[in-house]
């Protein structure tokens, strides 16, 4: 195993204790995240409420505990249907070419043509705020990476003599994806994912801190953040604590993509 | 005459133009020729004077926008210019030659085909080692030798051989082309040899076909028009090889 592959494999087993982890937030939080108590409005880290209290008494360490599944479950179920969506997209365009490509292209020209956070506003505007509705809102977003990479990739694919080579041997269609193209098209589309992973979280997190995402009194780490601001000077750790569970998601995930890209690219086919 | 294997009638393709030369490009100008069985036709010109494409239209890969192909056989195969990309670099070795008989293998076992791979390595001379290595680890001789395998597992009536030793060094083409003229004669395969070695092509094709700019412009025994050419074209592409 090489280096890169130790380090990879080292990151996804971080990763995956986090995400564990954030799955069992919920039973490890000390307190009630949804209990209110104002006898303990605004308090600082303390023993019994290790990140403190929101105005209405509420244990933060909790909450952000509580709101781990909301944010990062949600992004990564965001990004597992784009990157199969606009895969799918992708190759069926780059594979089958003519009209199919052009009609397949233009509509996710047409998604490109806005400004994507703008675009994933508007559409979680007009369905209105909730968690599902903000997921969907920021899969039209998303998508279009995924089927102009695999596009690209596909079409440079398409003419490799191997190909014709497997077309010669008699392979249909399927054969050749399933053996030939899918195969030499997935570490770049799954590196794209993870680097991706972090966006999602973040933009789900801006949707939220606009109010269009997950709503109150929910949990949700953009939601806290944004509630938060209103006692920055009282109370900083309101703020502090959801956005460094945020910092150090969004990191873990980056980091874990870069590696997952550096051992995918020294080995090829491995 | 013995009998036909591969008879192409007035081919013709074109291509769009790109960026400044707009207009389409007749990259084959209506090519017939025929292959015998047991034949070997060689098809020499210079770069961009329509061999690849003509060759592609023939197996099939591409379309053709006018003309015939008619292929009197079961089974016709392509040995490619670049061995680098000519083997899947994330497959093994023995799976890419395999795959010459996966898709027709009538009856056989996934492992039959693995055990007539491994003969197929053994006939074109690859040692049985690199079964198990990618298809990026092997140099530019033995990616050649193994795409020569793929090609001779489903034992084609015809293969193509499309500038098969341009990329390879001087000792290997030599090797290259023994191999193909000893497979030639135990398998009675036919050849349509896309080369523009003239040398190469003078030792090992029974006839030869000139194309310059899309079209035939001489064709006849090797000897006969390498030695006493009739076109002034080819006359040109000789002198060329001569000169160097």
């Amino acid at each position: 195993m090489t280096k890169a592959k130790k380090r990879a494999l080292f990151m996804c087993i971080l990763l995956a204790a986090f995400l564990v982890l954030v799955l069992l937030g919920k039973y490890l939080a000390p307190n009630d995240p949804y209990k209110t108590d104002l006898s303990h409005s605004l308090e600082g880290p303390s023993a019994q409420f290790p990140f403190g209290t929101d105005n209405l008494g509420r244990c933060i360490l909790s909450r952000v505990l509580e709101g781990a599944s909301a944010s990062v479950f949600s992004a990564l179920v965001v990004t597992g249907i784009v990157f199969a969506a606009g895969t799918a997209i992708g190759v069926a365009a780059g594979y089958l070419g003519g009209a199919a490509d052009q009609i397949l292209m233009k509509i996710t020209m047409i998604f490109q043509a806005f400004p994507s956070f703008i675009l994933a506003v508007a559409v979680a505007g007009i369905l209105g705020p909730g968690l599902k509705n903000a997921m969907i809102s920021l899969g039209v977003m998303y998508w279009t990476t995924y089927a102009r990479l695999a596009r690209s990739l596909v079409l440079r694919l398409r003419g490799e003599p191997y190909i014709q080579a497997a077309r010669l041997c008699g392979a249909k269609r399927r054969h050749i994806l399933w053996r030939h193209v899918l195969p030499a098209i997935l570490p770049s589309m799954v590196t794209t994912g993870f680097l991706d992973i972090s966006n999602v979280i973040l933009s789900m997190a801006g949707l939220s801190f606009l109010g269009l995402g997950v709503q109150a009194p929910a949990a949700e780490w953009g939601l806290m953040i944004s509630y938060g601001r209103s006692f920055l000077q009282s109370g900083p750790w309101c703020i502090l604590f959801p956005s460094l569970a945020l910092f150090v998601t969004v990191i873990l995930f980056n980091l874990t993509g870069d590696c997952v890209r550096d051992a995918l690219d020294v080995g090829g086919g491995m | 005459m013995t009998e036909t294997v591969l008879e192409v009638k007035d081919l013709k393709k074109s291509f769009r133009g790109r960026g400044k030369a707009p207009e389409r490009l007749q990259a084959v100008d209506g090519v017939s020729f025929s292959v015998g069985r047991g034949e070997c036709l060689g098809l020499i010109g210079e770069s961009g004077s329509g061999k690849t494409t003509t060759a592609y239209m023939a197996a099939g890969l591409l379309p053709a926008d006018s003309g015939e192909v008619s292929f009197h056989g079961k089974h016709l195969q392509m040995v490619f210019q670049d061995p680098g990309r000519a083997l899947d670099p994330r497959r093994k070795v023995i799976d890419s030659i395999g795959e010459g008989l996966l898709y027709h293998r009538g009856g056989l076992t996934r492992s039959q085909v693995r055990e007539k791979a491994l003969e197929a390595m053994d006939m074109v001379q690859l040692d049985r080692a690199y079964a198990k290595r990618y298809g990026r680890e092997l140099s530019g001789g033995e990616c050649q030798r193994a795409t020569i395998a793929r090609a001779v597992m489903i034992r084609p009536e015809l293969i193509i051989c499309d500038e098969v030793t341009s990329a390879l060094d001087v000792s290997v083409q030599a090797q290259i082309v023994r191999l193909l003229d000893g497979l030639k004669k135990s398998l009675g395969l036919s050849y349509l040899f896309i080369s523009h070695d003239i040398a190469l092509v003078d030792g090992f094709c029974d006839r030869v076909a000139v194309m310059y700019r899309g079209k035939i412009v001489e064709m006849g025994e090797t000897s006969q028009v390498l030695r006493h050419p009739k076109e002034e074209y080819t006359k040109i592409l000789i002198d060329s090889v001569l000169t160097l």
